[in-house]
């Protein structure tokens, strides 16, 4: 029986592929347009579309199993009026595309390229140019997107939408992208268990990642770079965000990496360089960060009173203006184990670990804290004198907020 | 004899004066990819949606959708709330008092904290698009009330 079963289905998969072909669009080939090609496209067909521009209806790809491929980047243009691409069919994949133009909607959502509630879609090595949003993922489980290049220059500031937007989506590889220029970078919202590897997403008009509540997601290995305001992640559950390089965020609301309401994640090995503030914590707790760069920024780290139990160890903290701060004298967050440039204790016993305490929250950073405008006098004598003083006496700064272990040498 | 007051000294008077008229319980533009919601920290950057709260003291809290803006107002005393107003969505940038907006809740828009709530200038006028975007048509004393369905994220 099994083995009657098992010749079914070879000839079944043999009668597919046999059946396959090429459907060709453009020179040479037996179609002049994509819509005609698509029509008449059976399950497993592939259809090649060559160099030259298009200008059709929005293409909607209904045949499951197709391989939609350019030769030769063929220009798909939405001529400012509509969605360029949509796969609306399971096993669906689309590469090598130029998706440009869909023009702005205020009612309207319109992608370059959009999967709609289907599962095992690929988009991989394709150009998207000038559009709203870049790739949209709605609804769709399972899907890859890969070696992408998205950039929304020349879209209206205030008009663009994200770069690669995922909703409702889970399951889904977002992996060595480039993305420039759109409101948010890569947007995952109510899409849990997605791997989001080594792209990079830089000049966004806001955040170069933004996620909310999308649970169990892992991100690992990307840059994010002059973004307007860095990189948020929101509402999230388990989220492990290691091997990263937040990079030079500047502005009043700009953060290398904000953390609001996240429970339980780990943040390792990421790299905070040049951003106003490189890890914002607020609301989280139970989270691991471990074995981080921070470097240059200038505030490395801001923890707020209602973050609790979570644990900084192994981190590297040099060349900020201030290390932490924080809003309240308590702290509910532990600081052991650390390197921080500005320790000048002594170890005698020569264990590599420091034989006095570290307080990393200056006093002049609760300063700050309260009243912003006394930036002013960073560097002024008098604010240094009352550093020295607060160091030695803690009477402000949170006395609990203090490294028992602070590292002789920086971490490797 | 009094002396007239010293024209610099009521040059300066005037002036103070003005500001303090031109300080009037007013709410601010919200300026896109700057400002930051007051509730839940984002940086706003939809114009259609959102809303402002002019606190007593002054201060103007910005929030970057209606479910925010509904966050805050429940978790806040009346007399602490200030003055609420929502974004008409027919004319981003345009605030409307919250006691005379219209509401749709639960439409087909996707706002920026993943809910579906949209402000309008009058219940007429939300009702007007609710043939197009679905949901339901509100006021602000119901959506206060409402905390069952009302919330933000997860739905």
């Amino acid at each position: 029986m099994r083995a009657l079963l098992l010749t079914l289905a070879c000839v079944t998969l043999a009668a597919r592929d046999a059946g396959a072909t090429d459907l060709v669009v453009g020179r040479g080939g037996a179609y002049t347009t994509i819509t005609a090609a698509l029509d008449a496209a059976k399950p497993g067909d592939r259809v090649v579309v060559r160099a030259g521009t298009y200008r059709e209806p929005t293409l909607v790809i209904r045949t499951p199993r197709l391989t939609f491929e350019g030769e030769g980047w063929p220009v798909l243009d939405g001529d400012a009026k509509r969605e360029v691409l949509v796969i609306a069919a399971d096993d669906v994949t689309v590469r090598g595309i130029v998706a440009i133009n869909t023009g702005i909607s205020n009612l309207e959502d319109r992608a370059g390229i959009r999967a709609r509630d289907v599962r095992n879609c690929v988009i991989e090595g394709n150009r998207l140019r000038k559009n709203l949003w870049g790739i949209y993922l709605q609804r769709s489980v399972d899907c890859v997107v890969r070696d992408n290049d998205i950039t929304a220059e020349g879209v209206r500031q205030t008009e663009s939408g994200n770069g690669i937007h995922l909703w409702y989506s889970p399951g889904a590889r977002v992996e060595r992208n480039r993305v420039s220029g759109h409101r948010d970078g890569i947007y995952f919202e109510f899409s849990s268990h997605g791997e989001t590897r080594d792209n990079v997403s830089e000049r966004s008009q806001r955040y170069g990642l933004h996620f909310m509540f999308s649970d169990s997601c892992n991100y690992e290995r990307n840059t994010f770079r002059e973004n307007n305001s860095g990189v948020a992640v929101m509402y999230s559950r388990g989220v492990r965000i290691a091997d990263n390089r937040f990079e030079r965020s500047w502005g009043s609301a700009a953060y290398g990496l904000l953390l609001k309401d996240i429970m339980g994640g780990e943040i390792s090995g990421n790299t905070f360089d040049r951003n106003s503030t490189g890890l914002f914590v607020e609301g989280s707790s139970r989270l691991s960060v471990r074995g981080n760069v921070f470097t240059q920024n200038g505030w490395a780290a801001k923890v707020l009173a209602d973050a609790d139990d979570n644990t900084f160890t192994a981190n590297r903290f040099s060349g900020n203006a201030f290390d932490v701060t924080t809003n309240s004298r308590s702290a509910n967050s532990s600081f052991d184990g650390n390197w921080w440039d500005e320790y000048n204790g002594y170890d005698l016993n020569r264990d590599g670990v420091g034989d006095t305490a570290f307080h990393p929250v200056r006093l002049f950073a609760m300063v700050v804290e309260q009243h912003p405008a006394a930036l002013l006098l960073l560097r002024s004598p008098l604010v240094s004198i009352l550093d020295a003083a607060e160091r030695v006496l803690p009477v402000l700064t949170p006395e609990a907020l203090v490294d028992r272990r602070p590292l002789m040498r920086p971490p490797q | 004899m009094r002396r007239p007051v010293p024209p610099r000294r009521f040059a300066i008077l005037a002036f103070a004066l003005l500001l303090a008229a031109c300080g009037g319980r007013q709410p601010e533009p919200i300026v896109l990819n700057e400002d930051q919601c007051g509730y839940c920290r984002m940086t706003i950057s939809d114009a259609r949606f959102g809303g402002e709260a002019v606190l007593p003291t002054g201060r103007v809290l910005k929030f970057d959708s209606p479910e925010c803006m509904l966050s805050f107002a429940r978790s806040t005393s009346a007399e602490q709330r200030g003055d609420l107003y929502i974004i008409d969505l027919q004319h981003p940038g345009t605030f409307v008092p919250v006691a005379t907006a219209g509401f749709l809740q639960g439409t087909t828009m996707q706002g920026p904290m993943g809910g579906s709530m949209v402000g309008f200038a009058s219940p007429a006028k939300a009702e007007e698009q609710r043939t197009m975007l679905g949901g339901r048509v509100m006021t602000w004393t119901e959506l206060l009330a409402d905390t069952a369905s009302a919330g933000m994220g997860h739905h």
